[in-house]
């Protein structure tokens, strides 16, 4: 089966891809992930300045930050293979700049040098000097610099010296040569990845917590609503799909068909609104459901009890969560049978006197329902994602609102967690998908392309 | 199907009209005889009105004697001037997303359908150039010319990436055509796997669900713009437009009108564009208009959640937003969803 065996090829590779735009997106964020975490021990952040910077630099060593970022690195001429060990993101890009500009790395390093030494040499951040040398960590404009080293007092000849030597022993245009450097596997990404396959996947900004307990906690609610409302789909869609082609044109299938439509169009997060409006709250004095949640279960209390109190807070979001997939899946449905109806087999098969249930079911059906298995690839994803809107809605404690939360809070591990298991997930539904489909459907493995 | 054209020509004709439709300046005013003809809702969509009015229902008196026929918000602004600004932003977004997936999709699309894995031969030389020239073109502006480009990624990036890949690709090209006067293996035509290439990289942009790849990115943006949001819609929505092209271009390419004109001459790009392409349209029409819907939906979804415009720019979404503060204000949920399901519908429709 060359077909498969490619199509299994793949999953590497997106996979690899995807790991690494998680591993860019995690690096790329906003704020630096090193100031977030609480200051150990009695030294409170930027207090005293030489043993801040010694304490982050550790702290970045500690977390991997002074390692490459890649296996293979890219750069030009002026900037060293060792410049990932400048740690502070804002000191790098500041460097970068001025190495492209001048292309003279040695004067850039000891102008560095001399300038980190003055910036936190003092621990009170006020103090005119270590301002002026904090701010020239961070300035590049070639103007703004010349003042900002007018500011700095006497005894900081070095750091004027230093800019002085830069300049004047500059090497423009050095920077279009192209560097490469191939640092193996001590580097960052491995290290991500490899954590990641390890069950580590980081520590959430806000509460401390790991990501993994985030999710395993969020991860049972989405799975009961939605894999409620998946079991909903197919159970009516099938039927109801199948009936609008077994009576094809009657008042019965026109009904159906204009209110599946209807139905696949209205927005789901709206009827979801209107329902958490009308009949959760008691503007209207139809307060009949529970409002928000999933409900406090008392002690104690039995399965019928359970059930009872489960079943009133899911029964909106769930509704709102079946319609439009339903909706869809039945239309998707009629039109396969339909087309099956039209082929000589259908004719066959009532010409040997075999019901009209039979026909349509032993028949009609096996043949229309294989649709059916890549729109089960393509919803099973969502068991694990979650909807963002119907959850943010009715206040289920899932995956969306998990999602939805720490994108607002900014909690950055938590969101590229979830990015990259929704990527994995729905890659692996649409092998599943086609792995099912080629197992069930021979004439896709004889004629891949027009299936695909 | 009739309705849907009546009912989307309305909405273009309410989002290019809206400044005559809703505001507070009157249209006319004749300063000698007090005469003034006012616009038929005399409300800005952003005018607030705290001391006034707020959560009035609809058909309210305002004490100038203006009336909110759809009632006010949270903050005293008129839901009917409101529904007006958002059919602005609803067109602004379909439109120009759609746009921009068709921009995208379509070529790519195309190519994948039209000449599938065997039916664009290059020579191995050419082939390799193309893509090493692309690999090092891309490498070198990341490490050596961005420095040079101000610093930021804007256009100017993207027009120095552009010439350093067809720069490179170029003289790469020129070297393995004298290198392939000496080995013939350089000179044997290849098939590009542009199909499968397609392919993969569609799977690979849609393996994050939609709206968890919106929340996300405009939670890093915070403050974006209605532009960054088109941009951001439309760049979600190509996967579908290339899918369609391509299954359709599968089925056209069969055809024996494109035999015919093979036959007779018409080489492969040209047959593409002029023949194959063409008969495509009425059917990516469709599927376009299916999109600009769904592209108008999560606009009003974003919105819904508080991630899309900045407070002060109204949309559909943002309105049914404020309903969930205030669930007794039906009016603040009951009209902006209307309108959205009539135009999702109305954009479905012309499927049918």
């Amino acid at each position: 089966m060359p077909y498969l065996l490619r199509r299994l090829l793949h999953l590497p590779l997106s996979l690899f891809l995807l790991s690494v735009a998680c591993f860019v997106l995690s690096k790329s964020l906003p704020g630096d992930p090193l100031l977030q975490l609480p200051a150990p021990g009695s030294v409170a952040e930027g207090s005293d300045g030489q043993s801040a910077f010694a304490l982050y630099r550790l702290r970045a060593q500690q977390a991997g930050h002074d390692l490459p970022p890649f296996y293979l690195g890219f750069s030009n001429a002026t900037l060293p293979d060792t410049f990932h060990r400048i740690t502070v993101p804002a000191h790098r890009e500041t460097l970068s700049v001025l190495a492209a500009r001048y292309g003279n790395w040695p004067g850039v390093q000891a102008y560095y040098r001399s300038l980190v030494e003055l910036a936190f040499l003092e621990a009170d951040a006020s103090v005119p000097t270590v301002t002026a040398a904090r701010a020239l960590l961070r300035q590049t404009d070639p103007e703004a610099v010349q003042s900002l080293l007018a500011q700095l007092p006497a005894e900081a000849a070095a750091v004027r010296q230093g800019y002085r030597r830069l300049t004047t022993q500059a090497r423009p245009y050095r920077a279009l040569w192209p560097r490469m450097h191939w640092y193996g596997t001590n580097s960052q990404y491995h290290h991500y990845v490899s954590r990641l396959l390890r069950g580590n996947w980081g520590v959430s900004f806000i509460d401390r917590r790991p990501v993994v307990d985030k999710l395993r906690q969020a991860l049972p609610t989405t799975v009961l609503v939605n894999g409620l409302a998946l079991l909903l789909i197919y159970l009516l869609a099938v039927p109801l799909g199948m009936y609008m082609a077994r009576f094809r044109d009657t008042a019965f299938d026109r009904l159906a068909t204009v209110l599946t439509f209807v139905a696949f169009g209205i927005p789901g997060f709206w009827v979801a609104t209107l329902l958490a409006n009308f009949f959760t709250t008691p503007a209207f004095g139809m307060d009949w459901f529970p409002s928000m949640g999933l409900g406090e279960i008392p002690t104690g209390s039995g399965l019928s009890a359970v059930l009872k109190i489960r079943a009133a807070h899911l029964f909106l979001p769930v509704c709102c969560l079946t319609y439009p997939s339903l909706a869809y899946v039945a239309r998707h449905l009629r039109s396969a049978a339909l087309s099956e109806y039209r082929l000589p087999y259908v004719a066959t098969a009532r010409m040997k006197g075999l019901t009209e249930g039979r026909v349509l079911w032993h028949h009609v059906f096996r043949n229309a329902a294989f649709p059916l298995i890549t729109l089960l690839g393509g919803l099973l994803p969502a068991l694990l994602a979650g909807s963002v809107l119907i959850e943010q809605i009715f206040n289920l404690p899932g995956m969306g609102q998990l999602l939805y939360v720490s994108a607002l809070a900014r909690d950055w591990p938590v969101v590229t967690a979830l990015v990259l298991l929704n990527g994995v997930a729905t890659t692996l539904g649409l092998i599943l998908a086609d792995l099912g489909y080629v197992l069930a459907d021979p004439r896709v493995r004889l004629h891949p392309t027009a299936h695909q | 199907m009739k309705w849907a054209y009546a009912y989307l020509l309305l909405l273009l004709l309410t989002a290019l009209g809206g400044d005559f439709l809703a505001r507070e300046r009157p249209l006319l005013s004749y300063r000698d005889t007090h005469y003034i003809v006012a616009a038929p809702i005399p409300f800005d969509a952003a005018a607030t009105d705290l001391m006034g009015l707020r959560y009035a229902p609809p058909l309210t008196l305002n004490r100038n004697g203006h009336r909110h026929w759809l009632g006010t918000d949270r903050l005293g602004r008129d839901t009917a001037a409101g529904l007006i600004a958002g059919a602005r932003v609803a067109v602004l977004v379909g439109a120009g997303s759609v746009l921009l997936a068709l921009l995208i999709g379509l070529p790519l699309g195309a190519v994948a359908g039209f000449f599938g894995n065997d039916g664009l031969r290059v020579s191995r030389g050419g082939y390799w150039a193309a893509l090493l020239g692309l690999v090092l073109g891309s490498c070198y502006t990341y490490a050596c010319l961005r420095p040079f480009a101000g610093g930021g990624v804007g256009g100017h990036l993207l027009v120095l990436w552009l010439l350093t890949v067809g720069a490179s690709s170029c003289l790469l090209h020129l070297v393995l055509r004298i290198l392939g006067r000496r080995f013939s293996g350089l000179r044997k035509p290849v098939a590009l796997p542009l199909d499968h290439l397609v392919l993969f990289f569609v799977e690979w942009w849609t393996s994050v669900p939609g709206l968890v790849v919106l929340v996300v990115l405009l939670a890093l943006i915070r403050t974006p713009t209605l532009w960054m949001i088109v941009a951001i819609i439309g760049t979600l929505g190509w996967p579908a437009i290339a899918r369609f092209v391509r299954a359709d271009l599968l089925r056209i390419r069969d055809l024996t009108y494109i035999d015919a004109a093979r036959i007779s001459g018409v080489g492969g790009w040209r047959l593409l564009v002029q023949h194959a392409l063409p008969n495509t349209l009425g059917p990516l029409a469709v599927v376009a208009s299916f999109l600009v819907g769904s592209s108008i939906l999560a606009e009003a979804s974003l919105s819904f959640l508080g991630l899309g415009l900045p407070a002060d720019q109204i949309s559909w979404g943002s309105m049914l937003q404020q309903s969930r503060i205030r669930p007794g204000a039906w009016w603040l949920a009951v009209f902006p969803g209307l309108l959205l399901t009539l135009t999702v519908l109305a954009c479905n429709r012309l499927r049918a």
